[in-house]
């Protein structure tokens, strides 16, 4: 298993884990305490970190000045394209979570606005699962993702 | 100017004036129905996404020669990266804009959830047309294959 394989393998867990457990928490605490514009822009900040973290995996590498070569052309590929698919999972995540309420609730009902943030994290959830899926997939999920 | 750029040109007229057009709609709706569609301003929306679904048949591929090579394959898989990319900065941004007009305690009609996702791939359509023109030229420099 490679460097890229094991990254993935870890964020297929730790993210979803962190994003419910940080973006319930910090939606919890909103509620409770009222909003305040320091808590709505950190999880803001969250929310972007996460979904543009995949880019800063493509960063390190060409900041990275070492003679050993740990990532290549095709690594690169594979990063785009779990992106990629991750962006389209998202898409998918989020037209049903817009459609369902209004299933549920009916048109003449209402529907609170904490689920706003709660769709949010659940988007970051989505997205992330789908991205290390991806990756893993495109490796093979056990050792054949060759080592460089 | 080739035909990926003016498909490019045309989606991003055709966002930026829908965009135009639904906001002076909403000023011209009463509060409480801006947020109740379908209304003006969905139609619009639609509308425009319909437009932008059917460029690739308004600007048809010509007879002669091969229009598109791996150059433009691979403009358009950046293209699309950064579409994407601006989709879920743009869902995000909507998502918490909504969050802090209504307020934690407050409630909304569940339809207006279905804008969300339009106004994401409004913003996604729009950045990933900048992004081709970025890479092709903005006027003739992209080559005509």
């Amino acid at each position: 298993m490679n460097r890229s394989q094991e990254h993935a393998l870890v964020w297929l867990f730790l993210m979803p884990l962190s994003a419910a457990i940080g973006g319930g928490l910090l939606v919890g605490l909103v509620y409770v305490e009222g909003p305040s514009l320091r808590r709505t822009l950190i999880f803001s900040l969250f929310a972007v970190w996460t979904g543009l973290f995949w880019l800063w995996v493509l960063l390190q590498q060409k900041m990275r000045r070492k003679n050993k070569v740990t990532f290549d052309e095709r690594d690169e590929i594979i990063h785009k394209k779990a992106a990629l698919a991750g962006y389209v999972g998202v898409w998918l995540y989020f037209v049903t979570a817009c459609v369902v309420p209004w299933w549920l609730v009916g048109p003449k009902g209402t529907v609170s606005a904490n689920i706003l943030p709660i769709i949010l994290i659940g988007g970051i959830i989505a997205f992330s699962i789908v991205q290390s899926l991806a990756i893993l997939i495109q490796y093979g999920r056990s050792d054949k993702g060759e080592k460089s | 100017m080739n035909r990926w750029q003016k498909i490019a040109w045309f989606n991003l007229i055709v966002i930026v004036a829908g965009s135009v057009i639904s906001v002076i709609a909403a000023g011209t709706l009463p509060p409480e129905e801006r947020l109740m569609p379908p209304n003006r301003i969905t139609v619009v929306i639609i509308i425009s996404l319909v437009l932008v679904t059917m460029a690739k048949n308004i600007f048809r591929k010509s007879d002669k020669g091969v229009d598109f090579d791996e150059r433009d394959g691979q403009i358009h898989r950046r293209a699309k990266l950064f579409g994407w990319m601006g989709f879920a900065l743009g869902m995000c941004a909507t998502i918490m804009v909504g969050y802090v007009a209504v307020g934690p305690l407050g409630s909304f009609p569940p339809l207006a959830l279905t804008i969300i996702p339009l106004v994401g791939i409004g913003l996604g359509t729009i950045v990933e047309s900048v992004a081709a023109l970025i890479q092709y030229g903005w006027a003739g420099k992209g080559e005509k294959s």
